[in-house]
């Protein structure tokens, strides 16, 4: 047989052995990768739904505004306790990006259960006072914004925040599992 | 050569990073501190020993040697990717801190000059013994040399070493705050930037570059002597 080829057989079959080998490493560490992501995310997550870190998370792509979705979920029954959106929204001169937590109460009603705005460029001393503002919606009905307090001053910035709230309370009863909101 | 002697080439007469000078990029960029120092070098060690003994295996066979020529510098790139891929997911899973400081360089030991120079200039003309304890010999004294750097460094830039800090509760330290406050002067930030690593690289050579030259005129001296 051709030299050339022997050798590129024995290279071939290192190849092999080297694949097999990583293949396996890999089914080890990915987990814990995995796991070490997750936790990571978890904390995170904390700083708007407190105890986060004890429950599973599920991290699912969103759509158009809704950029994440992530679902908490208890460890054993795996029911969902609550559920977690990244959104986005326009506001004055950025785009304001949030955090919601919402779960459901004792009345089977989707409950603002923590927010956060995460980014925003918006004007200094003015828009800006949406980081850290109280919009009144904690605890509240994720679909009621009558309670919604804007930032006096800064509307398009409030209307930003008060559109992730829209856009959560669109579509969290079919995140649910379509239960009643 | 016996093994003690090869055993100690790789720290003292052929030290990968003060004598031959070898793997330089990585080198000055982690060791910024100690404990990066500590890391890369075990990360080294797993990959220098391991590659030099799975290439001093295939190639001991001269039949398998003879196949394998024309072809060598790919197997030896396949058998040091290997292993650095599995340092770096071991990395990521079990040490996430180190990891992330060591960062690129973990990927880029494939690469690195050391290892493929072992590899062929050693490891595929030696026995397999002969070929670990070549590889545990240079990554002993790759590392110390990295340790050695970092010392420098990671002192004279912070004023703070600190090894092991983030996951023990009594981490390590070797706190030289106290001396620059004495002193008058803050830590020398500079030692910590790229520049520090071409200062205490240079500095380090020319203080091993004299002694050399000391011992070889007193050698020169002694023979004229006798």
């Amino acid at each position: 047989m051709n030299k050339g080829l022997i050798s590129g057989l024995v290279l071939l079959v290192i190849g092999l052995v080297c694949g097999v080998l990583l293949a396996f490493v890999n089914s080890l560490t990915a987990p814990v990768i995995q796991e070490n992501a997750d936790r990571i995310v978890l904390e995170s997550l904390g700083e708007v739904y407190e105890g986060a870190s004890n429950y599973k998370l599920t991290e699912v792509a969103g759509t158009g505004n809704v950029v994440k979705v992530f679902y908490l979920n208890d460890k054993t029954s795996d029911e969902t306790i609550a559920i977690i959106y990244s959104v986005k929204a326009e506001g004055y001169q950025s785009t304001v990006s949030m955090l919601i937590a919402i779960e459901m109460n004792s009345s089977n009603q989707y409950v603002v259960a923590g927010y956060k705005v995460v980014s925003q460029g918006e004007t200094s001393g003015i828009g800006d006072k949406i980081v850290g503002y109280d919009f009144k919606m904690e605890n509240e009905v994720i679909t009621n914004l009558a309670t919604f307090d804007a930032v006096a001053g800064a509307t398009f910035s409030s209307d930003a925040v008060r559109t992730c709230f829209e856009l959560v309370g669109l579509r969290v009863a079919a995140d649910f599992g379509g239960a009643q909101s | 050569m016996n093994q003690k002697q090869n055993f100690l080439k790789g720290i003292f007469k052929e030290n990968p990073l003060f004598v031959t000078v070898l793997g330089m990029c990585p080198s000055l960029a982690i060791t910024t501190s100690l404990e990066n120092a500590i890391g890369m070098g075990i990360a080294v060690f797993f990959v220098l020993v391991l590659s030099n003994l799975i290439i001093s295996l295939i190639t001991v066979n001269p039949k398998m040697k003879e196949l394998v020529k024309p072809v060598r510098i790919p197997v030896y790139i396949v058998v040091i990717a290997t292993l650095v891929t599995i340092v770096e997911m071991v990395l990521h899973a079990y040490l996430v801190d180190l990891y992330n400081s060591l960062g690129v360089f973990i990927p880029l030991i494939v690469v690195n000059c050391i290892i493929l120079g072992r590899a062929e200039a050693f490891a595929s003309d030696n026995k397999p013994l002969d070929s670990v304890v070549d590889g545990v010999g240079m990554a002993l004294g790759y590392t110390l040399a990295l340790m050695i750097i970092s010392f420098f460094r990671e002192l004279l830039g912070s004023g703070l070493i600190t090894i092991w800090g983030a996951k023990s509760a009594n981490p390590i330290q070797l706190n030289l705050i106290p001396v620059f406050e004495f002193i008058g002067i803050e830590p020398i930030n500079m030692f910590i930037k790229p520049v520090g690593a071409f200062l205490t690289l240079g500095f380090i050579l020319a203080v091993l570059a004299a002694i050399a030259n000391k011992k070889a005129t007193k050698m020169a001296s002694e023979v004229k002597q006798a």
